[in-house]
């Protein structure tokens, strides 16, 4: 797991005060976390928060996992 | 897989609603602003956004009849290809008066509107940053441009701030959307907050007063007036469909750019202009907003009391008094029972599933009007109470 899925982790945990096991790369945010569409845009809001990052809404559409939320997070911070 | 594939989803989900589909729901009669005959029973309507309860208010009726037989059923094109009607130009004229602005615009539904305002303002090099509560609409509008879209907090101005400091240059291009009520919660925005922020980064302001135009402020110009920011918000938009009861939306500002909207604004220029007798209803109701406060009065007089008992029952409420009176339930099955329980008992009210419901849940919603009776507020507390929730 790289850094920025293990803050990710932790952030899940924190922000959506769960105690969610077996995270990793592949987890998928709805699906297998069972959160509503509107549990995970509050989460981006913390992600963007963390990393004093802006995430736009459009680029949303295409993340799933938590390695691919990962993988924008690393973009955006560049 | 074929392109209609994708509806299987939702016809499962269909399905499983049962007769608890709202959608389902046939207004078999509408007797007045309060009531209508739903599934042959007698039925208290307290979902329909009606504040100021003038659907059937005889000086709108008589307008709207005299404009039908005097200007005929539609204007069959839009402003830009047949022309406008006087009465555009009047209601424009009076809705910038109204709200003290120098301009207004005027569009076929409160869709249109924001669709319309948001896809003439912003271009590829700009931002938009919507409340997370905001309407679909709002969304719909700023997806049809090429500006970066972000959300902030609901309500929240630290949180926009912080993302106006990220945007760096940007900030000075960028157009921060929220709304006065939030039709969900019944929750106002901390305007005079929002203000501040946003001229601290030199971007602009845009406020939807669809739920709160005619509700808010001493003369019912809504939010802006109330939190005492007219003369700080840049763009204030709304709709025709909920307190002045007919359809159709507008845009009034400070900013002379709004009269060239009318060439930049697609949803404004390739649609029919709102027909004749809708304008006169619409200025009618205009007239009676800014004549008759006690209508105001009555509409928070009942807001005050549904809250309040509902309050006094310990129910999971939003945040503050307003004609929009949210019941949250935790269980989606339960949420469906009570809301066919209230249809069967004669209580016609909103039902909101998940995601629809902000922060998870489900929503009982009830929107008061000036048109209910002390009686039917007391039968609404009776029949939400027998729910046992």
């Amino acid at each position: 797991m790289t850094e920025t899925e293990s803050q990710l982790c932790q952030l899940l945990r924190t922000a959506l005060d769960k105690e969610f096991t077996g995270l990793d790369a592949t987890t998928d945010l709805v699906d297998d976390l069972d959160l509503e569409s509107i549990q995970v845009m509050d989460f981006i809001a913390e992600v963007e928060d963390h990393f004093d990052i802006l995430i736009e809404v459009d680029r949303l559409a295409s993340i799933r996992t938590l390695g691919e939320l990962a993988q924008l997070v690393d973009e955006e911070t560049g | 897989m074929s392109l209609l594939a994708k509806f299987s989803d939702l016809a499962e989900q269909r399905a499983a609603l049962g007769s608890a589909d709202p959608s389902k729901v046939v207004i078999e009669t509408i007797l007045s602003p309060t009531e209508a005959i739903i599934n042959g029973r007698h039925t208290i309507l307290a979902g329909t956004n009606n504040y100021l309860g003038l659907t059937f208010d005889p000086d709108c009726i008589a307008a709207g009849q005299d404009a039908l037989a005097r200007l005929g059923t539609g204007t069959t094109g839009s402003r830009m290809a047949n022309g406008n009607y006087s009465g555009h130009r009047a209601l424009e004229q009076e809705l910038a008066e109204f709200y003290g602005y120098p301009y207004a615009m005027i569009f076929s539904t409160g869709y249109a509107a924001n669709l319309g305002v948001l896809s003439a303002l912003l271009g590829p090099d700009d931002a938009v940053l919507l409340d997370a509560d905001a309407h679909a609409s709002l969304y719909d509008g700023a997806s049809m441009t090429r500006a970066g879209i972000y959300r902030f907090k609901h309500n929240d101005p630290d949180s926009l701030d912080k993302r106006l400091s990220r945007l760096k240059d940007r900030a000075a291009r960028t157009l921060v959307v929220i709304e006065g009520l939030y039709s969900v919660l019944g929750d106002t925005a901390p305007l005079q907050a929002f203000v501040e922020v946003k001229e601290r980064h030199g971007a602009l302001l845009m406020v939807d007063e669809a739920h709160s135009l005619g509700v808010y402020g001493e003369h019912g110009r809504g939010v802006v007036e109330s939190s005492g920011t007219q003369d700080r918000v840049d763009f204030v938009v709304g709709t025709f469909s909920k307190s002045l009861a007919s359809t159709g939306g507008f845009c009034v500002s400070r900013h002379r750019e709004l009269e060239l909207f009318q060439y930049a604004s697609r949803p404004y220029m390739f649609t029919a202009s709102p027909c004749p007798s809708v304008i006169a209803t619409t200025r009618a109701a205009l007239h009676a907003l800014r004549t008759r406060p006690e209508l105001k009065n009555r509409l928070w007089h009942n807001a005050e009391r549904l809250y309040g008992a509902l309050k006094e029952r310990n129910l999971w409420l939003g945040p503050e008094v307003s004609p929009v009176v949210a019941v949250r339930l935790e269980d989606r099955g339960l949420a469906l029972n009570a809301w066919q329980r209230l249809l069967e008992s004669g209580v016609y009210c909103n039902l909101m599933l998940p995601p629809a419901a902000p922060e998870g849940g489900s929503l009982l919603r009830f929107s008061l009007s000036a048109a209910h009776t002390d009686g039917q507020v007391d039968t609404l507390i009776e029949r939400i109470a027998a729910l046992g929730l």
